[in-house]
């Protein structure tokens, strides 16, 4: 539904919920400094507004509203960046007063009157900075963004990447207020309802609290990385456990007919408990305690993770090399795969259960420009066979792998 | 079969004790896709010694009911994750302190295979000592995983501080020494003392009919004995109010120092219900000071002494009584200073009945927020049945405190022995 052209509205509802959730999602094409803006802009409009100038208020605000919660967050789609403004609030029929236009009038002041000064400002550049520490202080995190560091060299992934901290020092308040100003008038916006809701009630209120201009849809999200060379790099930290990532072409986009069959492939390979490399990594040989391989739907890539001890990364490397053999062998039974299928179908089933999920599936469809039900993935799945998950497994390029050994002496007691 | 509606919460549901003690409750949902059913006994880390009717101690290693979680999932024709999987329905398990749970959830319509299955495999435990021996490498694999995680280890060295015997000293899957000292004939002996249906709680939140459910676990049951078992509970802790080590500062791969400053209270040794109500009495009032809800929290920020780390913890358990504050900072004697100064200047005020109405009215919204989710409502079931304090009851209390009882909780507590913790950046060559 359209209230004008470009603002895209998606009313879902359901008398499933308890809550209301009101989510505003502003598009644009991923540029690394306007992203390192945007997620600092992020930061602060869940902060602050005019209207409530300090936390104290917000809290009583949100807390009027039976614990209501507003959260922005910031994620990217290949060669999209988008911003997300979420509010989620207990439906007022289980209240002693009705506040649905409380809620969107919150959203509101939030998004319309943000508070842009050089208070909140240095507040949310230290959160950033500080947040960006921690993140890379998980062996784990730091690992998988290297590696994807490494993958998206010269390509959009590579924006896509933990920013360093200059790189958010150079950040300034000009910066995030110009970013708000775009974001409001120039991005794609969609806004999201999804609860027991009254569809009148909501496309009156609408245009009245969230009169976006926006602009209109006009690139395409997904792309197919592809690196001419393979690269390998090996850090090392005072860590417990070594972390080995390693990053695959696999030449499928989230909208080509393959790309559930590719699903159906990863499963089977990474994802599941019964797959390959849990089967053989961990449950046999007992290398590490968590393996696993997933796709990255708007870049075409597949990646591998898992922790092991140092002396048998050699071998946990080897292993998951046979399995990755195994299945470009199509050595694997149709049982396998049987399995690999129904576990998908029973995920995909299980997303109108869940409120973020539905709403993550329905602006997928946008941001793909499709129109597909569940019933679709679902029938793609039904449909792959043993060959089709041969023939994309044989085209998957492995091209990085990427290590954070741990080093001898790794702590020590004062 | 007795049902139960809570028509406030515009929820329903069922519950009913078996022949043999398994104690079962249905929530029902139908207007959801998909079923989570959780299948738990309350045997978790701090269980690891026992103490029979008979006066007898059993001391196993620490971490064994985690290391039996893991062997729950051998059969004798393989693995139990690959009976689910080729049923459409995706199992997993988790130990924590006080209980260990095994939960599957599915969208499939018929649930009968694998309802049956997580009853019999969680009711039969076959392993063999190479399969134990095996299993080592995984977990120790794990235990090293929460250790380089900057967070987990900040709490790990909080209780490790704290406590002198206390089981909770130790990591919920216990150490690798522990866990290379774990047997077969341990495990066996565990399973059997612990996992009897008497014991056990079975929660399903589901589209199903309640009926069709009941039938189900009662036909399981009822074809199954079960050896009669002696009385068994956590053998008692004589764990002194002194803390194990006062300020204890370790060196890891982090850029910010992180600070845990911790209390050892006295333990609340009343029922269940009136622990519970002390701990949220504290919980509110803590909220009210050490949050956004206090106008000098800006400050604070502002000036430096906290950052957005900072949070607070307060966990009232059966046999001891906590009270935790993390932060990230370079100066943690000053931060302790801090902490000090406002529980201090708490003592001297109290909450006012503007702010408790206000956390009143939040925490009933954040109660009510777990209907929306069936493994939410599982875990609530599960916590509640264990705890002897469910999801209304708990909203009730709060809905109730008072003013007097929050500041008489808090008059009561002695923040006397407390432990400060640093996680240190290593320092660079």
């Amino acid at each position: 539904m359209n209230l004008n052209t470009q603002t895209e509205i998606q009313l879902i509802h359901t008398p499933k919920f308890k809550d209301i959730v009101i989510s505003v999602r502003f598009l644009c094409p991923l540029d690394r400094k306007e992203a390192l803006s945007r997620n600092l802009l992020s930061v602060m409009l869940q902060d602050r507004c005019e209207k409530y100038d300090t936390k104290n208020k917000v809290t009583a605000a949100l807390d009027d509203l039976y614990g209501a919660t507003i959260a922005s967050r910031t994620l990217t789609y290949g060669n999209a960046h988008m911003l997300e403004f979420r509010c989620k609030a207990l439906n007022e029929k289980f209240c002693t007063s009705a506040h649905l236009e409380q809620q969107f009038e919150l959203i509101h002041q939030f998004l319309f009157h943000p508070l842009l000064n050089a208070e909140c400002f240095k507040e949310a550049k230290d959160n950033m900075i500080d947040s960006i520490k921690r993140r890379m202080d998980k062996p784990s995190t730091y690992a998988t963004n290297q590696a994807m560091s490494m993958m998206g060299e010269n390509t959009p992934l590579k924006d896509a990447c933990l920013p360093s901290i200059d790189e958010v020092q150079l950040l300034t308040l000009a910066d995030v207020q110009n970013t708000w100003q775009k974001m409001i008038s120039d991005n794609h916006i969609t806004v999201q309802v999804q609860g027991e809701i009254n569809e009148d009630t909501i496309r009156h209120y609408i245009p009245r609290f969230l009169p976006f201009t926006g602009a209109s849809k006009n690139f395409e999200c997904e792309y197919l990385i592809h690196q001419e060379n393979s690269c390998t790099k090996t850090e090392t930290r005072h860590i417990d456990q070594s972390m080995l990532v390693m990053v695959f072409e696999t030449g499928v986009k989230a909208s080509d007919a393959d790309f559930w069959k590719l699903r159906c492939g990863n499963a089977l390979f990474g994802q599941l408990p019964t797959s390959l490399l849990f089967q053989e990594v961990r449950e046999k040989r007992s290398l590490c305690y968590s393996i696993y391989s997933s796709i990255m739907s708007y870049e075409g890539c597949m990646s591998i993770s898992t922790g092991v001890s140092h002396e048998r990364l050699e071998e946990t490397y080897n292993v998951i090399m046979e399995q990755f053999k195994r299945m470009k062998q199509g050595n694997f039974t149709e049982q396998d795969l049987e399995t690999a299928k129904i576990m998908l179908k029973d995920s995909v089933l299980s997303t109108s259960d869940d409120m973020n999920a539905t709403l993550n599936f329905e602006y997928q469809n946008l941001l793909l420009n499709q129109k597909r039900t569940l019933n679709d993935p679902l029938k793609d799945i039904e449909n792959t066979t043993k060959d089709d998950v041969v023939r994309l497994f044989n085209q998957i390029q492995h091209k990085v792998t990427y290590t954070l050994k741990q080093e001898v002496s790794h702590e020590e007691d004062c | 079969m007795k049902k139960t509606v809570e028509p406030r919460f515009d929820e329903t549901f069922y519950s009913e004790t078996l022949e043999n003690g398994l104690k079962l409750i249905i929530w029902h949902k139908p207007l959801f896709t998909s079923t989570s059913c959780i299948f738990a006994t309350p045997y978790g880390a701090l269980d690891h010694r026992q103490k029979l009717e008979d006066g007898t101690i059993i001391e196993d290693p620490s971490g064994i009911a985690h290391f039996l979680e893991h062997k729950m999932f051998e059969s004798e024709h393989g693995d139990v994750m690959n009976d689910f999987s080729e049923m459409g329905a995706n199992v997993n398990a988790y130990t924590s302190y006080t209980e260990t749970c095994y939960t599957f959830s599915t969208s499939q319509q018929d649930i009968s295979k694998p309802l049956n299955l997580l009853l019999d495999f969680v009711q039969e435990l076959n392993i063999s000592d190479e399969s134990v021996e095996k299993e080592k490498g995984i977990i120790i694999q794990e235990l090293a995983m929460y250790q380089q995680m900057p967070d987990s280890r900040l709490f790990f060295e909080t209780f490790k501080a704290l406590f002198n015997q206390h089981p909770l000293k130790e990591d919920i899957g216990g150490t690798p020494e522990s866990v290379s000292a774990t047997t077969k004939d341990q495990l066996l002996t565990c399973h059997k003392r612990n996992y009897h249906p008497s014991k056990m709680v079975l929660a399903v939140v589901t589209p199903v009919d309640p009926q069709i459910i009941l039938d189900i676990v009662k036909t399981n049951q009822s074809a199954k004995t079960f050896e009669p078992v002696q009385s068994i509970a956590r053998a008692e802790i004589n764990e002194s109010i002194e803390t194990a080590d006062n300020h204890h500062v370790i060196n890891m791969d982090v850029s910010n120092t992180k600070v845990s400053l911790a209390y050892k209270l006295k333990p609340v040794i009343k029922s269940d219900l009136q622990r519970t109500e002390e701990e949220w009495a504290v919980r509110c009032l803590l909220e009210s000071h050490f949050t956004s809800l206090n106008p000098d929290y800006q400050k604070w920020l502002d000036e430096e002494i906290i950052n957005d780390y900072f949070f607070y913890e307060v966990d009232f358990g059966k046999d001891y009584a906590v009270l935790m504050f993390m932060n990230e900072t370079e100066d943690a004697q000053g931060f302790k200073t801090f902490i000090e100064t406002q529980l201090n200047e708490l003592r001297q005020k109290t909450i006012s009945l503007q702010l408790l109405s206000q956390l009143k009215k939040r925490y009933a919204g954040q109660a009510m927020r777990i209907f929306n989710s069936s493994e939410d409502i599982a875990a609530s079931i599960i916590r509640g049945v264990f705890g002897k304090v469910d999801t209304f009851t708990l909203i009730h209390l709060i809905e109730s405190l008072t003013q007097e009882k929050i500041s008489d909780t808090f008059e009561q507590l002695d923040f006397s022995h407390s432990s400060l913790i640093e996680i240190r950046p290593n320092t660079k060559n």
